[in-house]
């Protein structure tokens, strides 16, 4: 372990004596800045740093992710090929301990980084805020004081419903069970899902919540809702109601408000049951009919932490992503030369961000109709790119931090976690057995 | 020098190694067939033109390249055996080192991966920089270090674990006079010590100087292996070397030597101060007189803890030959050196009564004059 410290420490020493991490710093703090700035919104102070926080840190940890695959790359090759690797391999030490010293060292410089990035966001919002009146003010410091949980309703099971929706049609006599193909199945999924979200005037809809518990922190929690109506000028009337049976209090709540925006309304703590669990139910008034998307239509938000929760949250993460691509830009830095490993380690970066666009033109080759050979390489190539990638996928934390949505340690471990570190694992492996097994002489550019 | 016990440090069986192209097929055979043993305890040459496979050859015992064929052991195990390399210290043809450290921080950073201890590691390189010359460099960066100093602290840095086995690349390319001397004396006393050192350079007379044993390597064979005193006496000829005698004395000795060979078949002149005891002289008296430099000073002999048991306890350093040589006076140049000699004819017997080869290893001390030789020249 003394041996993995000390490379560990050599490495962070010459990351901050050549220059490298200040350079890096420099780099995304300023970008960082420079779109919070030059970001625009409505003019409301919370909304506009929800909105400038969002972009600047969306884009600025993407840099920062480059960057550090780029300079993780720079510090192996440049040490195999300056042939100090060399020299500290003609000493005890295994090329493991080399390895695991380098990617701690890196991390390191990148946890430096990421935590100036962080301070950098949060000065950044501190003078925005200045030129704001008092009662703004005031109103952010609220809003971003206190991280809410995001709870989502319990959401029906739609391809269930399409294939029980398929199978009567064949009952009935109305579908030949030989053609239902998948764009048949498609069109019935679709069906079925526009009438989940649609609400006719006078109807009722009603969505399940479960907490977990009543929650402990505040007073209220928040219901936000949005509708979507053809009549975008015409308000939008009805009334929410939440009422458990065998819990005494009740809330009820007529609003008329504009479609296509995002309300919030209050509902006071005491109309929650300790288990948590209750059926909030819509009345329209609408006179023509809403939409309400499964996604984004309700969600109930309750206090859970404060704003340094969330940054301990999002750094704990953002760490665990850095810790990767440290990893992959290592190994790439071992297997090929500078401009190589930089090239295809940043490609598969772009591919791992970019991958929703990708598996959406995958979802559309394969679909509906028989694929051409070209279309099948198309396929094979995209399908390997993604899962090449698919490890080095940031975690979803500039959304939820800059709407002051308790990050969901939960979520990501469900969705995120595993395939991260299973990446991670795989690449430190194969990073450290390039560099055990391979002659070190011949991974040096320009070796016979 | 060489070791008593008979075990051998490097043994190398059958080697061969093969570099390949981008397609697999043969590209260089770098080293062909190669059977090696390196004593425990001797200071062992390397010889060969460019590309004759010696570079190839440390690569493997550093395990930075692997054997296409045969085997190679260091201390009995497998060069890429980790704890095999605890024994073993290695300066490189180049100095490889971190230009944004500074020597002394080189030298920690290395003697943490060595597993030594705060106390060893604080007082080794002290005393490794003060016998490299560059304890006034010691806070500098690499990065600002000329070619030679950049040598020797690589040097340093292959002692620091004080190695079993030293293998030293071109160990003296690069290094002034000066540092040419020190490292022949270093080499020289490790070899006292006990310690085996594989040493490769293209300055043959520093081979000739301090190794035990050699082996030439040409087009990646071995050509030839053995004892320098060996390899090199020339059984057919003698040289003797004494003081100024009278013409007539010299003469006489002549006159008899010619009526047993030819007049022509006698060389005689003599022996002028070679170059590099001239500039030792010079500059260690400077180096006395604490002269001011930014370069590397003269060093101050051998550390301490690289020594015998018996200065294993004094905190300073061994002043060496260096020292010596410091308290003498310069002569005014080689040419009014040899000038001062005797005349010629005393001379030619000087060069008659030492033998030609030099590298005798069979000489404990070089002003002893073989009595078997002397036997037979008055016979």
């Amino acid at each position: 372990m003394r041996q993995t410290l000390t490379i560990a420490r050599l490495t962070f020493l010459l990351s901050v004596r050549t220059r490298m991490l200040w350079g890096t710093l420099v780099l995304a703090a300023g970008v960082a800045a420079f779109i919070f700035f030059v970001s625009t919104g409505d003019g409301v102070l919370v909304n506009e740093l929800q909105l400038r926080v969002q972009y600047s840190y969306a884009i600025s940890y993407s840099l920062l992710t480059l960057m550090i695959i780029a300079t993780a790359c720079f510090t192996v090759r440049s040490q195999i090929d300056g042939r100090q690797l060399h020299l500290l391999t003609s000493r005890p030490i295994s090329c493991g301990r080399i390895w695991l010293g380098q990617w701690l060292g890196l991390l390191g410089s990148a946890a430096v980084i990421e935590v100036a990035l962080i301070l950098t966001l949060l000065g950044c919002a501190w003078t925005y805020g200045q030129s704001y009146t008092d009662d703004q003010i005031s109103e952010a410091q609220s809003f971003y004081g206190i991280v809410k949980h995001e709870s989502h309703p319990v959401e029906i099971a739609l391809k269930e419903l399409t294939n029980v929706r398929i199978d009567n049609l064949v009952v009935a006599g109305k579908l030949d069970r030989g053609k239902v193909d998948v764009a048949t199945w498609k069109r019935n999924y679709e069906k079925i899902q526009r009438a989940d979200q649609l609400l006719a005037p006078g109807a009722e809809k009603s969505w399940q919540f479960d907490l977990g518990a009543k929650p402990t922190r505040g007073d209220v929690v928040d219901l936000k809702f949005r509708f979507y109506a053809n009549d975008s000028r015409s308000l939008i009337n009805g009334i929410w109601q939440l009422s458990t049976p065998g819990h005494p209090e009740s809330y009820r709540l007529e609003f008329a408000v504009p479609p296509h925006q995002y309300i919030t309304e209050p509902i006071p703590l005491s109309a929650i049951p300790e288990s948590g669990q209750f059926e909030l139910t819509l009345l329209s008034q609408a006179k023509s009919d809403i939409i309400i998307r499964r996604e984004t239509g309700v969600r109930i938000y309750h206090a859970t932490g404060t704003l340094w929760h969330n940054v301990t949250k999002a750094f704990i993460c953002q760490m665990i992503h850095l810790g990767v691509t440290v990893a992959v830009g290592l190994m790439a830095g071992i297997a090929f030369t500078f401009p190589v490993a930089s090239f295809l380690a940043i490609v598969l970066y772009f591919l791992s961000i970019s991958s929703g666009m990708f598996t959406d033109v995958l979802r559309d080759l394969t679909w509906g109709h028989d694929i051409s050979l070209l279309e099948r390489v198309g396929v094979v190539m995209i399908s390997s790119g993604l899962w090449l990638a698919k490890g080095l996928q940031p975690p979803g934390v500039a959304d939820d931090a800059s709407s002051a949505v308790s990050i969901s340690l939960a979520r990501l471990s469900s969705d995120w976690l595993p395939g991260v570190l299973v990446y991670g694992i795989v690449i430190g492996i194969l990073g450290m057995w390039l560099l055990s097994r391979k002659e070190l002489d011949k991974l040096t550019s320009g070796a016979a | 020098m060489t070791g008593t016990s008979i075990e051998a440090a490097v043994v190398g069986e059958n080697l061969s190694k093969v570099f390949k192209d981008f397609w697999g097929r043969n590209k260089v055979k770098a080293l062909s067939d190669v059977d090696m043993t390196i004593p425990k305890g001797a200071i062992f040459g390397l010889l060969g033109p460019n590309g004759a496979g010696k570079s190839t050859l440390i690569k493997l015992m550093l395990g930075h390249l692997y054997p296409t064929t045969g085997r190679l052991a260091i201390f009995g195990k497998p060069p890429r055996d980790v704890a095999v390399k605890q024994q073993m210290g290695y300066l490189p043809e180049r100095s490889f080192f971190y230009k944004h450290l500074t020597s002394a921080e080189i030298l920690k950073y290395f003697g943490m991966i060595l597993n030594l201890s705060r106390e060893q590691i604080a007082s080794r390189t002290g005393q490794l920089l003060e016998m490299v010359g560059l304890e006034a460099a010691r806070d500098r960066m690499a990065g600002e270090f000329s070619h030679g100093m950049g040598r020797r602290l690589g040097l340093a840095q292959a002692l620091l674990n004080d190695p079993d086995l030293l293998i030293l690349d071109e160990p003296t390319a690069g290094l002034d006079p000066i540092g040419c001397r020190e490292v022949k004396d270093l080499i020289i006393t490790l070899g006292k010590r006990g310690k085996t050192v594989l040493l490769t350079s293209h300055l043959l007379s520093d081979v000739e100087d301090v190794c035990d044993e050699i082996m030439l390597l040409y087009g990646g064979q071995v050509q030839t292996h053995g004892k320098v005193g060996e390899l090199l006496r020339d059984r057919n000829r003698l040289r003797l070397e004494f003081p100024v005698v009278s013409d007539e004395t010299l003469e006489s000795a002549l006159a008899a030597l010619a009526a047993e060979i030819s007049p022509d078949a006698i060389v005689a002149d003599s022996p002028i101060e070679d170059l590099e005891s001239y500039f030792l002289k010079i500059v260690a008296q400077r180096d006395r007189q604490e002269h001011d430099t930014a370069g590397a000073r003269m060093g101050r002999g051998v550390a301490a803890y690289l020594r015998d048991d018996q200065y294993a306890d004094h905190s300073l350093v061994d002043t060496g030959v260096l020292d010596t040589l410091s308290r003498e006076q310069p002569t005014e140049s080689p040419s009014s050196n040899a000038s001062a000699e005797p005349q010629m004819d005393a001379a030619a017997l000087t060069d008659l009564i030492e033998p030609v080869d030099s590298g005798d290893d069979d000489d404990d001390d070089d002003d002893k004059i073989d009595t078997n030789l002397l036997d037979d020249l008055t016979k």
